[in-house]
């Protein structure tokens, strides 16, 4: 006490100098990662869209549980199979006064190929045949065959202003007068690795947003960013690491919100006829695949006690996995049980199938993607070495993983994956439908995985309008790919956000992981 | 004169040449950026959609002379994550980098020298073992510990100082400073003092070994009987004298600091290069790496040449 007061005195002079620019009204948030460009339609990945949501609008939002909410359009239905109408919502302003009508949608939808970058919107504009205006405030889409995914994927689609952007893209739009939207927020300026900053939009259709400005830094270095929020240089930040949550929920000034995130971890096995990394006890490869035996696929899931994962590895920030996603996405099967953990019973399985000795492979993994990926790489080498697998535990950093991932590298591995889309559809599709090159489907699914009954389960829900059979649907495919153990679901991962709660009293974890600001509620 | 400035000059641009084919091959065998970049939803015909729009399609060697044929035109190439001009975002961020480095020199130099003559022209006293002492865990401390034990101190514990980023910054003729302003100055101290850690002990010992083995010589002798003061002896004459070896490191030095303020940077979240650099590396965004990397040989060959000129100014026996 006696420090602090002769700190104080020593030092009061220094602190009267600190300027003044922290009012209560603005926001300084830190992210791990943020916008790639100033171009909303540039990037479809979750840190630019986070940013992107403050400046402009998508047809369709979603709330924190990813149920879809009405944003620019106000309602959509089916007209017939393979058309889908929107009523635009009435009386909305762009930042620069003009009224949002319906050839801005239909300029924005078009603009997609043109702006598209590396991670692009092309996906969710593939199935657009023709898009009319009907009149001002409705906007019928055709689409050349059904398309029960239409609203959720041009509903990710930024509209932008027709009259400003034109034939501007990309850093041409990095200019508050050239980035206009309908957002709670107005742009103010941005440079890339390093913050945006913004300012609201007082004649905002939804009401005006908690705060005045808001400034989003990029700081990528987890243990800078907490360092920032605990030295009151920023009053918001995301991605807190599991391992630091027990130290700030003790701090006084902090609060810590924790939630589920819509991102898992998942193991795959290889299934083709022979495998890259698998080897007998003494190194020597196999011809066999010791996977393609379901009860070897079996033992590997029993052997894993999941629960001491979470508890252990990821600090008690999330939970056992029962399928490939979280619950509340759309196609979660309530019905799955939670997987079982009997190491003794996984041994017998894998005497069952031929390996009464088990056998030798790597299990490759990502070490900086996803909060503690690398530690839960070791723990799952750990229980397989306890049923006899003598494993190579190999976590390696993303960049050298997914290109490995890609070419077929892999016998058994480790994929975090987010359904940010909030349908069991974008996970069921790219990873596990058959690979088929001509259809699209299962691009990443390059390890032999094939069920016909789950593909058409997929496809048919790609097509279904009626959402309820649509959801019986997908809950099905689900099942078989557990049933099948496709893969073996893990863990579920919580998102972590930390702030001061002198200046911020609330905030819900969303699935998706955006932090908007008009999500964080202001103390008082 | 002018016959060893164009040699050097030529010698420079194969190094620039050879550098980038080191890096273009060694980033091929990397990994395959369309794999980090495309989004998880993406299809095969986005997939190649993206390797045509990137030009990965073509074999290395076509994709290298592509790669010099933009730069004959000053175009590095575009960078894949930003879709900018990776030369251009390098050039951005350049300022904010060379600041840093430039204040960590003056901390360096302001600190090291003083300190590093008192340890020469005392070297049995207490204070003297204690500078040396302490010059050895400068050189040891790893530069990322110091700096989260820096920002733990000043900006958590104590909050004296902010703990990331550059603060307010002034624009002159375009380009952003942030030693300028009170705020951004505040910002400063930390990581150039993180960065200057290493250097200040360097001075140090420089100067010390250079007062102790100038002091003996015959012309401060000379310069002592002639009934020259104290101060003088030791300012004019032995300090000119230990100044030659102590510019060329520093100068050389001067590179390394730029180039290692990538843990710096990415502790204190200071919008440099260093920065940039990490997360193009994790991100495989190749025209970028192949940029920096260049720019980076530059910057030493540039400031190679700089210690040479002021040796030659400063050292009347290297013109000769």
């Amino acid at each position: 006490m006696r420090n602090r007061s002769l700190t104080a005195l020593l030092f009061g002079a220094i602190l009267t100098i600190q300027p003044l620019s922290a009012y209560a009204e603005d926001l300084v948030m830190a992210v791990k990662a943020g916008a790639d460009t100033a171009d909303p339609q540039y990037s479809s990945l979750s840190p630019t869209i986070s940013e992107m949501r403050n400046i402009y609008e998508t047809l369709i939002a979603g709330d924190a549980k990813q149920n879809p909410t009405p944003a620019l359009a106000e309602s959509w239905k089916a007209v017939n199979d393979t058309t889908w109408e929107f009523h635009l919502r009435h009386g909305v302003k762009w930042h620069n006064g003009q009224d949002f009508s319906a050839k801005d949608v239909k300029f924005s939808l078009d603009r997609v190929p043109q702006a598209a970058g590396p991670a692009s919107y092309l996906m969710y504009t593939r199935d657009i045949q023709k898009v009319e205006i009907v009149d001002d405030y409705t906007i019928r889409i055709t689409t050349p065959h059904p398309a029960a995914n239409l609203p959720s994927s041009i509903g990710r689609i930024f509209i932008v202003n027709a009259d400003v952007v034109g034939k501007l893209k990309g850093a041409e739009l990095n200019d508050p007068a050239k980035a206009i939207g309908t957002g709670p927020y107005k742009f103010v300026s941005w440079t890339a690795n390093d913050k945006m900053e913004l300012t609201r939009f007082d004649d905002y259709w939804g009401g005006k947003a908690p705060w005045k400005n808001v400034t989003i830094r990029e700081i990528p270095n987890d243990s800078a960013r907490m360092s920032a929020l605990l030295a009151g240089d920023v009053d918001f930040v995301n991605q807190v690491q599991p391992a630091d949550v027990g130290m700030l929920e003790k701090r006084k000034g902090i609060k810590v919100f924790s939630g589920p995130s819509a991102f898992n971890f998942l193991l795959f096995t290889d299934m083709r006829k022979t495998s890259p990394k698998v080897t007998d006890k003494a190194g020597k490869p196999l011809d066999t695949n010791p996977f393609l035996k379901p009860e070897v696929r079996q033992a590997i899931s029993e052997s894993i006690d999941r629960q001491l994962l979470v508890d252990r590895l990821m600090d008690g920030q999330g939970s056992v996995a029962t399928q490939a996603v979280p619950e509340g996405i759309i196609g979660y099967n309530p019905s799955i049980p939670k997987p079982v953990y009997d190491p003794a019973h996984a041994k017998e399985l894998l005497a069952k199938a031929g390996y009464p000795d088990g056998f030798g492979v790597e299990l490759t993994c990502t070490s900086d993607r996803l909060p503690n990926d690398g530690r839960i790489c070791e723990g799952l080498g750990q229980f397989l070495t306890r049923i006899g697998i003598a494993v190579k535990v190999n976590a390696i950093p993303r960049s050298v993983f997914f290109s490995k991932r890609a070419a077929g590298d892999f016998s058994l591995f480790m994929h975090g994956w987010g359904t940010v889309t909030g349908e069991t559809s974008q996970v069921l599709e790219p990873l596990l439908h058959t690979n088929d090159r001509a259809a699209g489907a299962g691009s990443w699914n390059v390890y032999g995985y094939s069920n016909p009954k789950m593909d058409a389960d997929v496809d048919g829900a790609n097509q279904q309008i009626d959402p309820a059979k649509r959801k019986a649907m997908l809950e099905d495919a689900m099942k078989l790919v557990v049933s099948d153990r496709a893969m073996i679901p893990l863990v579920n991962i919580n998102t972590i956000t930390a702030a001061r709660s002198d200046k911020i009293s609330d905030f819900t974890p969303r699935l998706d992981e955006d932090t908007l600001p008009w999500f964080i509620k202001p103390a008082k | 004169m002018l016959g060893w400035l164009i040699r050097r000059v030529l010698q420079a641009a194969l190094l620039v040449l050879a550098t980038t084919v080191i890096v273009f091959i060694g980033l091929h065998f990397v990994g395959n950026p369309i794999d980090i970049l495309v989004s998880p939803q993406a299809d095969s015909v986005e997939r190649l959609r993206l390797t045509k729009a990137l030009g990965l399609d073509l074999p290395l060697w076509r994709q290298y002379l592509r790669f010099l044929d933009g730069v004959a035109a000053g175009d590095f190439g575009i960078s894949f994550v930003y879709g900018q001009p990776a030369l251009r975002l390098i050039l951005e961020r350049m300022p904010a980098t060379f600041e840093l480095a430039g204040a960590a020199m003056v901390i360096a130099v302001g600190f090291g020298i003083p300190l590093g003559l008192y340890a020469g022209l005392r070297p049995e006293s207490p204070a003297s073992r204690l500078v040396m002492g302490a010059s050895l865990f400068g050189f040891s401390l790893p530069a990322f510990w110091v700096g989260l034990m820096l920002i733990f101190c000043f900006a958590v514990r104590l909050g004296w100082l902010p703990s990331s980023g550059r603060g307010a910054t002034v624009s002159i003729l375009g380009v952003r400073w942030s030693f300028l302003t009170l705020d951004g100055l505040r910002h400063l101290i930390l990581p150039a003092l993180n960065l200057a850690l290493f250097e200040i002990s360097l001075v140090i010992r420089l100067t010390r070994a250079g007062v102790r083995e100038v002091l003996p010589q015959t012309f401060v002798l000379f310069a002592h009987a002639k009934g020259l003061s104290d101060t003088r002896v030791i300012f004019v004459h032995v300090l000119k004298n230990i100044l030659i070896p102590v510019i060329t490191v520093v100068g050389m030095e001067f590179g390394s600091l730029i180039a290692f303020a990538v843990v710096t940077e990415s502790v204190f979240a200071w919008p440099g290069m260093g920065k940039l650099i990490i997360d193009s590396i994790n991100l495989l965004d190749r025209p970028v790496i192949v940029a920096y990397l260049a720019c980076m040989v530059v910057i030493f060959i540039l400031i190679n040449l700089i210690v040479d000129i002021l040796y030659m100014v400063l050292d009347p026996r290297v013109r000769k």
